[in-house]
């Protein structure tokens, strides 16, 4: 594994919920991701994973917790270095009709990130932006078109275009297919990894869509409630899950190769609510595979198997001390 | 098997300030009874409308049927007026919507959503319509108390459990589904899956499972129909269809798919955009985005052609090899 690029330490981000208490939508995760490689964080709605990309890219401030981009600490810089570290890790957004500014140009989204980092002079910003469309396979005419005018793909190009405008090393990729129809998706998938080689970039890629994760992805992490629940590569993780959620989470996938058969886990219940949770494991609820140690103990990220972390305490450590 | 429902040669289109969407364009498909039809298409290729055609649901002055005959039993429907369809919506043709959060009314309890169908079509009284709403309840594994919720008092998965209670109330011939999991994370999503199957195999109910989602229709149907721009393109048994795509939009529909059992190096994207119902192209509907497109594919609309004993597509060039295929083999 190449040095992390990214490294992800404790990182908490609760919201406070009138009468209600404390949501921990993000609660104690740490991730390390090194550059070049895709990281998928797949979850459920409301399991933190939208949070936990905002957060590394300072749109959230955290609650506690550190995240250290080439070791740098990126919440307690301040002013210009600030600045710099916001070139290097940019974000592309879920849903391509309102993350671009409706009343603007093609020509002027792409174009801010420029404007707004001033690091290039406006004559030179013409050769910047034929260069960003040459690389993601925008037409030129679209330059002078308003984003109503596009398609979800095409829109959804211009949003990666905007992200690489400042030549970034890491980019947070927040559902960028979900919103998008299939024969779309697949476009958007190669374009990524495309890129990916060309630039050597580092993706965070945030999905519910685990057939997508497996493609993209060299490591999954599976969240649930707050918590990473499951750590390891991408093929490992699919062949040998070894949490009850991502088992559950796996089986439950309805799949369009019919000379697969498995057997379906159905979980029972509802996702349960993220405000003012017990300090035990947040999946017992609906846990198939509990004891009772499991209300009394908190299960923690552990090694389990070489480069596998599991979040469970019915699961024995293969790796010998 | 006895045919239950039979579109003929349907034609729909909505008004719009850019002028006529051309929403569904000579579609033709026949649902058996007990038969589990899965119904696929990407966004505006005309799955809703069909089935708001059928429950003639259409937005009144915006929505028409230009064209076209839909059996129900026998009885052609289009023509029929509003109080005879009423009797049969809800009662023998229900539908489950997409988005279980919009379709059902905020403002009344569960059980006077529910209750309202058996007071409509079984003329119960309010007492035992709200018995009726707390049985149905547990039928889809909701405690029967939890009639006098409101809706916002139920989860997302709840509440389409809630809709699949009323849209069955009746024990309908024909239940259509309509996205009924999209809006659902993937483990509620099994869970509906699982309960849509239990209860349609219970009622004995025909389904036409409308997704976008092939490994869902994987999941439910034997047979799945393909639109695409407003009309069927490809029709078959799952088993033929999946194993042997033959519309070249299909298989590049199952190319550009990531599969979770088998991984691709590279997704084969498809070229271009799904088609605009407002322009659509001459001849074949696909033929901008068809990699295998002939000159005469641009002047003709091909129809949908008997291949296999229960595999049909509509594509000229497929028409014209597979039939002299099945020529030489029966001659």
């Amino acid at each position: 594994m190449n040095q992390p690029l990214v490294k992800i330490r404790n990182l908490k981000k609760y919201f406070h919920i009138k009468d209600q208490g404390l949501l921990h939508a993000v609660d104690d995760i740490n991730l390390d991701i090194p550059a070049g490689e895709t990281l998928g964080l797949v979850g459920e709605s409301g399991c933190g994973k939208s949070t936990t990309g905002l957060t590394l890219v300072r749109l959230l401030q955290p609650t506690s917790g550190e995240v250290f981009y080439n070791d740098k600490d990126i919440f307690s810089l301040k002013g210009k270095e600030s600045k710099e570290i916001r070139q290097r890790m940019q974000i592309i957004f879920q849903d391509p009709y309102s993350s671009l500014n409706p009343k603007k140009l093609i020509k002027s989204i792409i174009s801010e990130p420029f404007i707004v980092h001033g690091i290039i002079k406006r004559k030179n910003i013409e050769e910047k932006i034929n260069r960003l469309l040459e690389m993601t396979g925008i037409a030129k005419n679209l330059l002078t078109k308003y984003p109503h005018e596009l398609d979800g793909g095409k829109r959804q190009t211009i949003g990666i275009a905007r992200a690489l405008a400042l030549e970034p090393d890491f980019i947070v990729c927040d559902e960028p297919v979900s919103a998008l129809d299939v024969s779309i998706q697949a476009q958007i998938l190669n374009l990524l990894m495309n890129l990916q080689k060309k630039l050597n970039l580092t993706y965070l890629f945030i999905t519910h869509d685990l057939s997508v994760v497996k493609h993209i992805s060299q490591r999954v992490a599976v969240m649930y409630l707050g918590k990473i629940v499951e750590l390891a590569e991408t093929n490992e993780l699919f062949n040998d899950p070894q949490h009850p959620y991502t088992k559950a989470l796996l089986s439950a996938i309805p799949s369009f190769n019919l000379d697969v058969k498995h057997e379906r886990i159905i979980l029972k219940g509802d996702v349960p609510s993220p405000i003012n949770p017990k300090p035990v494991c947040r999946f017992l609820e609906r846990c198939w595979n509990t004891n009772k140690d499991c209300q009394e103990i908190e299960p923690s990220l552990e090694l389990k198997s070489p480069n596998h972390w599991v979040s469970c305490i019915r699961i024995t450590s293969k790796i010998k001390n | 098997m006895k045919k239950l429902l039979e579109i003929q040669d349907l034609w729909v289109s909505y008004k719009t300030f850019e002028g006529m969407a051309k929403a569904v364009n000579g579609l033709n498909l026949s649902v058996y009874q007990g038969e589990n039809l899965g119904l696929v298409g990407e966004t505006g290729a005309g799955k809703t409308t069909t089935a708001l055609s059928i429950m003639k649901l259409l937005p009144p002055r915006t929505g028409n049927i230009d064209k076209g005959k839909i059996f129900f039993k026998g009885v052609e429907l289009t023509k029929k007026p509003e109080e005879y369809l009423q009797k049969i919506r809800g009662n023998e043709i229900s539908m489950i919507f997409q988005n279980p959060l919009t379709s059902l009314n905020p403002v009344f309890t569960i059980g006077e959503q529910i209750g309202m169908v058996f007071i409509r079509h079984f003329n119960l009284s309010k007492k035992e319509a709200w018995k009726k709403a707390g049985e149905m309840l547990e039928v889809v594994g909701i405690p029967s108390r939890r009639v006098e919720d409101y809706p916002h008092q139920f989860s997302g998965g709840m509440r389409q459990r809630v809709g699949i209670a009323a849209s069955l109330s009746c024990k309908p011939d024909l239940l259509i589904a309509d996205e009924p999991t999209t809006a659902l994370d993937v483990t509620i999503q099994a869970q509906v899956l699982e309960l849509i199957k239990e209860l349609k195999e219970k009622y004995s109910t025909a389904l036409i499972m409308i997704s976008h989602n092939l490994g869902v229709v994987a999941e439910l149907c034997q047979n799945v129909a393909v639109m695409y721009a407003g009309s069927i393109i490809e029709h078959g048994s799952v088993k033929q269809v999946y194993k042997d795509p033959l519309h070249p939009y299909t298989q590049g529909l199952f190319a550009s798919l990531p599969d979770i059992y088998d991984r691709k190096d590279r997704l084969t994207a498809m070229k271009g955009v799904v088609s605009d119902a407002l322009n659509l192209s001459e001849g074949c509907k696909f033929n901008p985005r068809c990699p295998v497109v002939m000159e005469k594919c641009k002047l003709n609309q091909p129809k949908l052609v008997r291949i296999k004993s229960d595999h049909y597509v509509a594509c000229l060039r497929k028409n014209e090899m597979e039939a002299k295929e099945v020529e030489s083999t029966i001659s």
